[in-house]
């Protein structure tokens, strides 16, 4: 034991002095804080100005436009007196101080074709859609009208239907596009850790490999030994760039609104008078924080804590034994191709259990240990049974030690043959050696 | 009894039988050479020993006891091929190497700092390796190996790579190992070391031993019955001589004869002091370690 820690300490202390280690570590959320910040920017400074001036010949949207300014940022001028014909105005809307002209020729309410923007920039997109919407909602409320419709008892009706969730007699109130957000997020977080750090347990493997430490080391401690310490040590180093990435990030913004102050409030208070219209933002702040109620956070921390270590384990043994069974650098990638496709096809996978969380795929991927550590992983925010999780746990809980077994077979034989060409046929033999 | 008794141990890989019935036996404190071409199985012997590899059949017993993991600290091994990591300090990857071997850290750092005076190396100790010339790599190698004071030390080709200075002081310190009682097994292409280091040798051949013992016997078990006589001069041989004598070579200041059958080197001498012939010295050629290698093995 005593050794495996020696080990354990070494690979960790190497990787986590180096400099690329400490830069990458602080870097990546000073970058996120960053961008943050060049987001806040933009939308603040950038955000469109635009004057637009009206041109209505159907005579349906009078007064209507005042009603639709946005702000400063985007303001209609109602051409009521201009007499002078839309070719006419097309070129010239400059002069009147505006940043484009919309067209709205007499238009059938059944048909309401030619409506058009003449200008020398693009609409933006939310502008536009703005404009289409405000547009559509009055021809359709005059439409109504025409067929002596009461457009108001018609709203009265106009509601969105909630369904209520009631799974295992319990009620639910989270909204499932949130915890599908939550168990993506944790699934990629699995699917990055297992690529990134397998590999580095694949390098550092055939590093010890090829320039024969690995020989002077066998003399004092067993084979198996070096594997697993070399594994859980650069497991540990995964572990504490994770950790200080996630404290870093939440430290730099909670510091961001010092750099930021007025103009980050300001975003905030005008996403929320965007939304304010609907009730789509109080629904949405709701569905997160019921999610987050319904998703027992303890649950999720422990199955998070369980399948991202033993995951691990499980592929990055693979990647130990594929490290020591390579020769050279040229064999890494028809060596590494088996055991990365099926890490890639759990990531395919995993946006179909998004979407069908039940789904028989969905659930075959979660108990198989292959892919079980990122789909288990997505589905449990979406209210797994426990025996499921539970089976999927003990599954993985077992394969995983069984393929350090076979790994470390593979790794014993494979670390001491040197300068030969390895086929795959006689790494199935050295597991049985 | 043997430090360490080899008996009967065969070893094979796939279809290749690396080691056929192999047995060999080692007395304390000797140095012994582990001679053999390439391929001959002369890794897979040590891999054996230093229990890195087990044999398929036979078994090894150290100090009378059978081979086991306790005595992996009692066995230092410098493989042909060094293997030190690159971005790690002098210092600290001794550290590592002595904890593996189960020093405490005091212990550890104690043994350090003696051997880094004592190679006076001391200033190498917060290097990384990668600074450092193959050379002194080599040098660090080699502590790393003798660092936990093994009663069986095992080099291969401990002198590959380093400078005649670099290699001299490598080998003091071999020498004083081994009066110190440490057993030496030496494995080697350069035959002249083998002549100067070896008191024993085993010659290995496509898995079997082909030849052991000490090396003056084996010389001698090989000599070709040549005599070289000095003279001061060019001597003229006339009829007498060559009548009674073989001889296979002339020089200036020197003739080689070939005994022949129940000739004794004095019998030479006879000959060549009733022809008045001036002897300035006698010596009997016997053939070098390098010879009885190609031989031994081409015989094979």
């Amino acid at each position: 034991m005593k050794k495996i820690w020696y080990i354990i300490q070494r690979e960790y202390i190497t990787r986590v002095r180096k400099k690329s280690f400490i830069l990458l570590t602080l870097l990546l959320p000073v970058l996120i804080g960053f961008t943050t910040v060049a987001l806040v920017e933009i939308a603040t400074n950038a955000q469109e100005k635009l004057s637009i001036a009206v041109k209505d010949e159907s005579g349906l949207f009078e007064d209507k436009f005042r009603g639709m300014d946005m702000g400063e940022n985007l303001r209609f001028k109602y051409l009521t007196n201009n007499p002078q014909s839309i070719d006419s105005l097309k070129d010239m809307y400059q002069n009147i101080d505006c940043d484009g002209i919309l067209y709205i020729p007499k238009i059938e309410l059944e048909k309401p074709l030619g409506i058009a923007y003449y200008s020398d920039n693009e609409l933006g997109i939310t502008t536009e859609a703005h404009i289409r919407k405000n547009l559509t909602e009055e021809i359709r409320n005059r439409a109504l009208l025409q067929r002596n419709y009461n457009v108001d008892t018609i709203a009265m009706f106009d509601k969105e239907v909630s369904i209520e969730k009631i799974i295992h007699n319990e009620k639910k109130n989270g909204s499932s596009e949130v915890a599908g957000i939550f168990g993506y997020a944790c699934g990629f977080m699995i699917y990055i850790f297992l690529i990134v750090y397998g590999a580095m347990v694949m390098r550092s493997v055939t590093e010890e490999k090829t320039n024969r430490i690995v020989e002077v080391l066998v003399t004092s401690v067993k084979p198996f030994q070096l594997m697993i310490g070399k594994i859980i040590g650069i497991g540990a180093v995964g572990l504490t760039q994770f950790f200080l990435w996630a404290i870093l990030t939440f430290g730099i913004n909670m510091l961001l609104p010092l750099f930021l102050g007025d103009k980050m409030l300001a975003m905030q208070s005008m996403q929320q008078s965007q939304l304010a219209n609907t009730s789509e933002s109080t629904q949405l702040l709701m569905n997160i924080s019921n999610a987050f109620n319904d998703l027992a956070v303890g649950r999720m921390l422990f199955s998070f804590v369980f399948y991202f270590i033993f995951g691990y384990l499980f592929y990055a043994s693979q990647f130990a034994a594929i490290g020591a069974a390579m020769t050279d650098d040229s064999d890494a990638q028809s060596f590494t191709f088996p055991v990365t496709i099926p890490i890639i096809i759990s990531m395919i996978l995993m946006s179909a259990t998004l979407s069908q969380p039940f789904s028989s795929a969905a659930f075959w991927g979660s108990m198989l240990p292959f892919s079980s550590p990122i789909i288990m992983i997505t589905r449990i925010p979406f209210q797994v049974p426990w025996w499921e999780q539970l089976l999927s746990m003990f599954i993985l809980f077992i394969c995983s030690m069984g393929m350090v077994y076979v790994a470390a077979k593979i790794y014993r034989v494979g670390i001491l043959i040197q300068g030969k060409k390895i086929t795959f046929k006689e790494i199935g033999k050295w597991i049985f050696y | 009894m043997f430090l360490l008794d080899v008996q009967h141990i065969s070893k094979s890989f796939q279809n290749n039988l690396a080691l056929q019935d192999v047995s060999l036996s080692l007395e304390k404190n000797k140095i012994y050479g582990l001679l053999g071409p390439n391929g001959a199985g002369k890794t897979t012997l040590i891999r054996n020993i230093t229990q890195i590899f087990f044999p398929d059949a036979g078994q090894i017993f150290f100090n009378g006891e059978k081979l086991s993991q306790k005595h992996q600290n009692q066995i230092g091994y410098m493989p042909e091929e060094r293997g030190l990591y690159k971005k790690m300090k002098v210092g600290e990857q001794l550290l590592y190497f002595a904890q593996l071997r189960d020093f405490s850290k005091a212990e550890a750092e104690q043994k350090i700092n003696y051997w880094l005076k004592k190679l006076d190396i001391e200033s190498w100790r917060n290097k990384t390796i990668e600074e450092l010339s193959k050379g002194m790599q080599q040098k660090i190698q080699f502590v790393a190996t003798i660092l936990h004071e093994p009663t069986l030390l095992i080099l291969d080709e401990p002198f590959s790579g380093l400078d005649p200075i670099n290699a001299e002081l490598i080998k003091n310190e071999i020498f004083e190992l081994h009066q110190k009682g440490t057993t030496i097994i030496f494995s080697t292409h350069r035959m002249e070391n083998v002549e100067e280091i070896c008191e024993d040798i085993f010659l290995i051949n496509k898995g079997k031993i082909i030849l052991d013992g000490n090396v003056q016997a084996i010389k001698h078990q090989f000599k070709k019955q040549l005599i070289k006589v000095d003279t001061n001069s060019t001597v003229l041989l006339n009829d007498s001589i060559l009548s009674q004598t073989d001889i296979t070579e002339q020089a200036d200041t020197h003739l080689i004869f070939k005994l022949k059958e129940n000739q004794k080197a004095n019998d030479i001498l006879k000959v060549l002091l009733q022809n008045n012939i001036e002897i300035s010295g006698m010596t009997e050629i016997l053939p070098t370690i390098n010879e009885i290698f190609i031989q031994s093995v081409n015989n094979n």
